[in-house]
């Protein structure tokens, strides 16, 4: 089975069901098959299939779905780029995946074309509002879809081979692209489904973008529940996602802590009674056991599900619920998917017994099939064995519960965002008065981390933190720029001369 | 109304926005340019700045929809809190 089937298999049992509604526009499941069966044709006219990439940048938008299907469906891989991201981030990621073509919505295409982006694939994939691209071949959805596709044989790709990349920090400061195969996916979609029960009466609320892992792995998982998933128009406004979950009254609303945390603190979660709603599936990362309360507590009737993963495990490895169990062991994300194996190893990668914290390693059918770059097994992420190093350190209990403690990376997570301190710190180093800098995150109740910076001026000048903040936010978005930058004399070093986040981290956290 | 479409202007782009999103007009449609961690800053500046506390109902893509919005806004909530 390919990831595909999953859409054709919705389309043949509930075609006239409505497989996504977006803010603006919806489709069927039969729709979106017959549409993404017309591009898929188109690239496979275009010699693109097997073993080739496409690339996109869109939205959470129907055009963006459409793309996604029909790449998947011509066998050839998706490489989701980060529509946020500055243009040196996403060329980056261009120029490393070298995807034959690129699915674009027009706005983003008028940015490439003004800002003369090089890394852009000659083949264009956008909309009949596209801007006229010189030099470049530019297919419109309305085009691809208005040409008959007559019997088309679409090739098929072995259902180890990569299906989709997605690009997520990197702790050198490159964000490093994932590739995962259709078993990958697949495997994760089956014990996940199964795990919650969920059917095709179930519905979800996303607001997750699509190309994050999360808000890929809800559209595989609902389409093979058959169920419908509803686009948020985004979570910048708390109130208005709670004013969609009253109005599209889904079964399901799934969200990283910090969305959780806001819509208790920014949106009238407690006085709106919603009473389709029974699945609240809290993803990558814990929510204090106060906060988990008090969730429980607005919306009384629901459950809680608590699930811990990461991109490179496509991504789900623990399930923790439903809520009589979080309140069993609230600080723990939970046991091992079936499939999964989660052990605890030691600075000389030797298992550890149960309660004893060491570096959370895990195997089993999600592990992805590499990076782009081709260092994971160089840089320690896949062992010897074929193991990924989670970069998490906690320990399991007897019962093979999970409790995570910190990190052996020096990742931050504010807002849901990976963030490393490599990325931030490059960027505030290539500022004229930065001698060099230190980033690390301090624990903050509504982001979970607020990202700082400790800054050592360059001989003869006077940076203002103000000035280096507006500096960050011309290459970064502003939930990876820096909530507070400090001037120092100096920064903290081991022996080695390498400067310690953590001393400085503790510092912060404790006082001097 | 031009002197708090001025402030918000120079407060938005030298605190939130990164200078990649383009030129940012009163006019610019702040959706997709401002993301929610930012638009929750913004809501403690106004409530510092302008001296009202801010509805979560008020909080929403009419109010917030670019910065001549937000400055009508603005206006009739510090008009309404004087009266």
């Amino acid at each position: 089975m390919l990831l595909p089937d999953l859409l054709i298999e919705a389309a043949e049992r509930s075609a006239d069901k409505l497989a996504a509604v977006f803010p603006k526009g919806q489709a069927t499941f039969s729709w979106l098959e017959r549409q993404s069966l017309g591009v898929a044709a188109r690239l496979n006219r275009l010699g693109i299939g097997p073993g080739a990439r496409v690339a996109i940048l869109c939205d959470n938008t129907l055009t963006g779905l459409v793309y996604y299907w029909g790449i998947l469906r011509s066998g050839a891989a998706t490489v989701d780029l980060p529509p946020n991201a500055g243009q040196a981030a996403i060329e980056a990621a261009l120029e490393e995946s070298r995807p034959r073509a690129l699915a674009v919505e027009p706005h983003h295409l008028k940015r490439i074309l003004a800002e003369g982006w090089r890394a852009c694939p000659d083949v264009l994939l956008s909309t009949a509002e596209a801007p006229a691209a010189p030099g470049r071949s530019l297919h419109t959805l309305e085009e691809i879809t208005a040409a008959s596709v007559a019997e088309v044989r679409l090739p098929r790709p072995d259902a180890s081979s990569v299906a989709m990349i997605i690009y997520t920090s990197g702790t050198t400061g490159r964000a490093k692209g994932v590739m995962l195969s259709h078993e990958n996916l697949l495997s994760n979609v089956t014990s996940w489904t199964a795990r919650l029960g969920l059917t095709e009466q179930d519905s979800l609320l996303l607001v997750a973008p699509l190309n994050y892992i999360h808000g890929r792995i809800q559209l595989l998982t609902y389409t093979k529940v058959r169920g419908t998933l509803f686009f948020s128009a985004g979570f910048q406004f708390p109130q208005v996602v709670l004013q969609e979950l009253a109005r599209h009254a889904p079964t399901g609303f799934s969200g990283m802590p910090y969305h959780f945390s806001t819509l208790l603190r920014s949106s009238k979660l407690k006085a709106t009674p919603l009473p389709r709603l029974r699945d609240l599936i809290i993803t990558g990362g814990a929510l204090p056991p106060s906060r988990l309360r008090e969730l429980q507590d607005a919306v009384p009737h629901a459950a809680l599900h608590v699930n811990y993963g990461l991109t490179e495990s496509s991504p789900r490895l623990t399930y923790h619920g439903p809520s009589h169990e979080i309140f069993a062991r609230p600080t723990s994300c939970g046991r091992a998917l079936p499939g999964v194996t989660l052990e605890i190893l030691g600075e000389d990668s030797e298992p550890l017994p149960p309660l004893t914290i060491g570096a959370v390693v895990a195997s089993g059918p999600g592990i992805m099939k590499g990076y782009v770059s081709g260092d994971e097994r160089a840089s320690g992420r896949i062992d010897a064995q074929g193991r990924l190093r989670t970069g998490d350190l906690g320990f399991l209990d007897a019962e093979g519960y999970l409790y995570l403690s910190g990190r052996s990376s020096e990742m931050i997570k504010s807002a849901g965002e990976r963030v490393f301190p490599g990325e931030i710190e490059e960027v505030l180093e290539a500022h004229p008065s930065v001698s060099e800098s230190a980033v690390f995150g301090v624990p903050d109740p509504l982001l979970g981390e607020r990202i700082v910076a400790c800054v050592v001026p360059a001989p003869g000048h006077e940076p203002s933190p103000q000035g280096l903040r507006t500096h960050c936010l011309k290459s970064l978005p502003y939930v990876r720029t820096p909530k507070e930058v400090h001037i120092v004399l100096a920064l903290p070093k081991t022996s080695s001369g390498k400067t310690t986040r953590n001393a400085l981290r503790t510092l912060f956290v404790q006082g001097p | 109304m031009d002197r708090i479409e001025q402030q918000l202007l120079i407060h938005i782009k030298n605190e939130l926005v990164s200078s990649f999103k383009g030129d940012l007009q009163p006019e610019t449609e702040l959706a997709g340019i401002i993301d929610s961690t930012a638009i929750l800053e913004l809501v403690v500046w106004i409530e510092g700045s302008f001296g009202f506390t801010v509805e979560l109902d008020d909080i929403n893509p009419d109010n917030f929809g670019s910065v001549r919005q937000l400055a009508q806004w603005i206006q009739k909530s510090t008009e309404s809190k004087v009266a």
